[in-house]
């Protein structure tokens, strides 16, 4: 479950607004989590199950203090040879984040287990503990508020 | 997810594309691997219960509380299991079925001598890297301490709780309980523990009690699972 699912976790735990050493603590404990949960997982129904502990444990973790990451563990510095496409797909997921993080936490949430992580309506119903149709409006709201926050920037832009 | 859904558009697209590929660091995934006690893919074949065995030589290795907590709680309560995961949940959970019960397995522990070479110990969190992973990690001056320690503490006061639940010992529950609401009033296991209180207070004859609680729990949460199983809690005794 940890090699199968531990991008996932971590890649929500991120786009939910946590930084990245965080989310790597916030990764931990969800798996932790599931590890004593195993039992109760249904066959299947792991994804959802660890979208929703991530969830979960990202509420507390967003009031943290951000944590000093260790220089040793401070993410790598982009190479100047870094090929371009890389540092474009970095400034990229930094302008997702800025867009996602003008959202409520609600939308936001639901975007990214649909959008980002391709869960159903019915998994994202079952991670969030909501009935499938809260589920379908907030996915509405979100990519509306999504295409506001996208039109005020581009207009900013200008 | 809709058809009837907005479009997002070809820009909003782009982006979601670009996070698609973000991963964590394999310096990161590695650490990750070494708090829970779990070996790396490289090491240990997906079948092999090997974090249990890790045990005694992690307790002798002198490393720190948090891995050591790790390792045995992963261990006894499904550390195999969550290594064999690696290969597809659905094969994995076959696996667990055809693993020996957990008790013996700790049992065996015990008795297996450490290799001077232990292969699944969790080493100082630097020195784990993926095979053919690129040298992002550098020398380890100490073992991080930090969230997940908190979680452990929470699951010793919950575990305890829970255990005296199991031996129909309310006393011992609820003051396990109240340290713990002492200790992490907003501590990540707070819903479990809510639900165990409750428990606790049906058991120890604290009807009224457990009613204000199962109350106080159903206005707070936004989980229809918690409050289903505070119905169930509240009316099977």
């Amino acid at each position: 479950m940890f090699e199968a699912h531990y991008d996932l976790v971590w890649r929500v735990l991120r786009r939910v607004g946590l930084p990245d050493a965080t989310a790597e603590d916030g990764a931990q404990q969800v798996f932790i989590i599931a590890s004593r949960r195993m039992s109760d997982i249904e066959v299947g129904k792991e994804r959802a199950f660890l979208c929703a502990t991530a969830v979960k444990v990202a509420g507390p973790l967003r009031s943290r203090p951000r944590r000093d990451v260790p220089v040793e563990d401070a993410p790598e510095p982009v190479d100047e040879h870094t090929p371009a496409d890389l540092v474009h797909r970095k400034q990229q997921r930094a302008l997702l984040d800025r867009f996602l993080g003008m959202l409520d936490e609600d939308l936001r949430t639901v975007l990214v287990l649909t959008e980002l992580e391709g869960l159903s309506k019915r998994e994202v119903a079952e991670a969030l503990d909501i009935p499938e149709g809260t589920a379908a409006s907030r996915l509405r709201r979100a990519r509306e508020e999504l295409a506001k926050v996208l039109a005020r920037w581009k207009e900013g832009q200008r | 997810m809709s058809d009837e859904l907005p479009p997002l558009g070809p820009e909003l697209e782009g982006l979601f594309d670009a996070a698609k590929s973000d991963v964590p660091t394999a310096a990161a995934k590695a650490k990750a691997r070494a708090m829970l006690g779990l070996p790396t893919p490289a090491v240990i074949p997906p079948s092999t219960p090997t974090p249990a065995v890790s045990t005694p030589a992690t307790v002798s290795s002198g490393l720190g509380m948090t891995a050591v907590k790790g390792v045995l709680v992963l261990g006894l309560l499904g550390g195999a299991y969550v290594v064999g995961m690696r290969v597809g949940d659905s094969r994995a959970r076959e696996e667990l079925a055809a693993l020996p019960p957990k008790t013996v397995v700790v049992e065996k522990i015990v008795q297996v001598p450490v290799p001077a070479e232990p292969a699944v110990v969790p080493p100082p969190v630097a020195e784990v890297v993926d095979a053919g992973a690129p040298a992002l990690v550098k020398p380890v001056k100490k073992p991080e301490a930090d969230q997940p320690d908190d979680l452990m503490a929470e699951l010793v006061f919950v575990d305890g709780a829970r255990k005296a639940l199991a031996s129909k010992d309310a006393t011992a529950a609820l003051a396990s309980l109240a340290a713990y609401d002492a200790k992490f009033p907003r501590g990540t296991m707070r819903t479990d523990a809510q639900l165990l209180k409750l428990e606790a207070l049906l058991l120890a004859g604290k009807r009224s009690d457990a009613e204000a609680l199962g109350k106080k729990v159903t206005t707070t949460t936004d989980s229809e699972l918690v409050r289903e199983r505070v119905k169930r809690l509240l009316h099977a005794k």
